[in-house]
């Protein structure tokens, strides 16, 4: 049997704290579920003549930033966008590449509903399995599952912009789980929903890591976001606490800067949460070499 | 430079609530298709709805309701046959009706109902070239707008014979020869093809409910091509035109 040897690193004093860990994301992620549940529920409410005061009565497709995405090929060769999807979607979609820019996919890490459905389902899947949650895919046929999301934006981008229509919407769990009362949503996408909150049980975000055609667009940026997840070796006391709690499987302790395009820029690794040494894991513009 | 989670959530906030305030303010955030027509900028028709400004997306409805035109001219003048389709017709489906002329280099389209539109209502349009107009358009703007004899000879010319007016039949030969309107054609030729559309199989007898049965679905529109609506459910075509010719062949026995 091979026996690991375990170099332990000359201690520094390790300015490990006890600290509060941030509600600011659990909060900006409650708000947008909140807002997009009520949104939706809202264009019910307006064909009933009921609409929530104050409150958009966009569609969600309106509201989406992948339509815009989806739209690109129709709006550059065309001029128009695709059927059903709005200008205000063509605008999300810009709002989140600028964010994405600056610090990666905080729209799935802090805005997506769905992404917040899935991490919420998830809570459950871990009071049941412990530290077996989210690592029951073996790593070696993992790393190639994740780019299955690739595949499904290239097949999705195509069919859309030779059809120029939202062909999307019948295979969206996202759209399936906020209008799952309407005859709209397909057999397909409700499949796709309950196969996800299945696996969300065990894997977490299963969705965000293997098939949202959305997260990969956005996954892109890692690669040259401003702001990006960096650790400082020298202070690192290689707890690994920083790959434990990664939603998205990634070995944060293994490099300096965190360029997977797997991230979604949640934050949980970092020393104001998971990382117990001050300072050592940090969303910050300079230093860090590749990982 | 280094950011806490409070500064994304901020920053991340801030962009998106200031981009639709900043959009909004700008008339750029729209979440609804208003099918509201641009009007002209100035000159002489300040103020007039803009043909230009016609897209796919509008219905017969709307164009009828921004310009005043009535639906029976519209509905006729592009060829469709059931009037009670001719509200609810978007331009765009002219491009799946008459895809054949596109190989010759002749389009009807949403750019010939804009031309239409501008020549019945006597409006300045820039009609791009390749815009043909159906002769049945044609004989209603003779009879119903002034025209110019320049204008008369130009739409005679730039206009496509389709003798049949179907409702939303592929136009398959156009090169001169007449196509027989769906409901003219020859019963052993009702074979569903990769054009063919709902509204064909209605013509052939089909009924409505009886095509919903199969397709397990409400027929989204008449007009749509029955392999693009299998394409956009992400079903075989195969699976719906095998039960839909079934139906088709006991119609026609
Ligand atoms: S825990 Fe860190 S590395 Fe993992 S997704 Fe969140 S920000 Fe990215
Ligand atoms: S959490 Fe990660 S970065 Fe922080 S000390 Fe542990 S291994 Fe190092």
């Amino acid at each position: 049997m091979q026996q690991q040897i375990l170099i332990k690193k000359p201690s520094p004093v390790p300015r490990t704290i006890k600290k509060p860990k941030p509600w600011y994301r659990s909060a900006v992620q409650s708000f947008f579920f909140v807002l997009v549940a009520l949104i939706s529920l809202n264009k019910v409410l307006e064909e009933a003549g009921m609409a929530i005061p104050f409150l958009s009565q966009a569609s969600l497709h309106a509201i989406c930033p992948f339509g815009g995405v989806v739209s690109i090929y129709k709006f550059v060769t065309v001029g128009t966008l695709i059927q059903k999807i709005h200008e205000s979607a063509f605008i999300l979609m810009l709002i989140a590449f600028l964010l994405a820019i600056a610090f990666g996919p905080v729209i799935c890490g802090w805005v997506c509903p769905f992404g917040t459905f899935q991490e919420w389902t998830g809570k459950i899947g871990r009071k049941i399995f412990g530290k077996k949650y989210n690592h029951y895919v073996p790593v070696k046929i993992d790393v190639y599952f994740r780019y299955i999301r690739y595949i499904i934006l290239a097949w999705v981008v195509y069919v859309t912009a030779t059809t120029a229509k939202l062909m999307f919407q019948d295979i969206d769990p996202y759209f399936a789980l906020f209008q799952f009362w309407s005859d709209e949503v397909s057999m397909t996408a409700l499949i796709i929903l309950g196969v996800t909150i299945t696996l969300s049980l065990f894997v977490e975000r299963p969705y965000c890591k293997y098939a949202c055609p959305y997260g990969a667009v956005l996954g892109i940026f890692n690669l040259f976001r401003i702001f990006k997840v960096r650790r400082t070796p020298s202070s690192c006391i290689d707890c690994k606490a920083c790959d434990q709690v990664c939603p998205m499987n990634i070995s944060v302790s293994s490099g300096t800067a965190v360029l997977s395009h797997q991230c979604i820029s949640c934050m949980k690794c970092t020393s104001e949460n998971a990382c117990p040494v001050a300072e050592t894991v940090e969303l910050s513009i300079k230093g860090g070499a590749k990982q | 430079m280094k950011l806490k989670s409070l500064h994304v959530a901020v920053i991340t906030l801030v962009l998106i609530f200031g981009g639709i305030a900043l959009t909004t303010v700008l008339d750029l955030w729209k979440t609804t298709n208003d099918k509201v027509v641009a009007t002209y900028k100035g000159g002489e028709f300040e103020g007039q709805s803009d043909p230009a400004d016609i897209r796919g997306s509008y219905t017969f409805d709307d164009i009828s309701n921004a310009f005043g035109i009535p639906l029976e001219d519209l509905g006729k003048a592009f060829g469709l046959q059931d009037p009670s389709s001719f509200a609810a017709f978007q331009c765009k489906g002219l491009e799946g009706i008459y895809v054949a002329l596109k190989e010759e280099g002749k389009e009807v389209g949403t750019g010939s109902v804009r031309y239409f539109v501008a020549l019945y209502k006597g409006l300045p349009l820039k009609v791009e070239e390749g815009t043909y107009l159906p002769k049945a358009a044609v004989e209603i703007l003779k009879a119903k707008a002034k025209l110019t004899e320049e204008q008369i000879k130009s739409i005679e010319k730039y206009s496509v014979d389709l003798p049949a007016v179907s409702a939303t039949a592929p136009v398959s030969e156009l090169a001169g020869t007449p196509t027989p309107s769906p409901s003219e054609t020859p019963v052993t030729d009702r074979v569903i093809k990769g054009n063919t559309t709902f509204q064909e199989l209605m013509d052939w007898g089909v009924t409505k409910e009886e095509i919903e049965k199969i397709i397990n679905d409400k027929i989204p529109k008449p007009g749509i091509i029955i392999k693009d609506y299998s394409t956009t459910k992400a079903v075989e075509f195969l699976t719906l035109k095998e039960p839909l010719q079934t139906l088709v062949d006991r119609k026609t026995k």
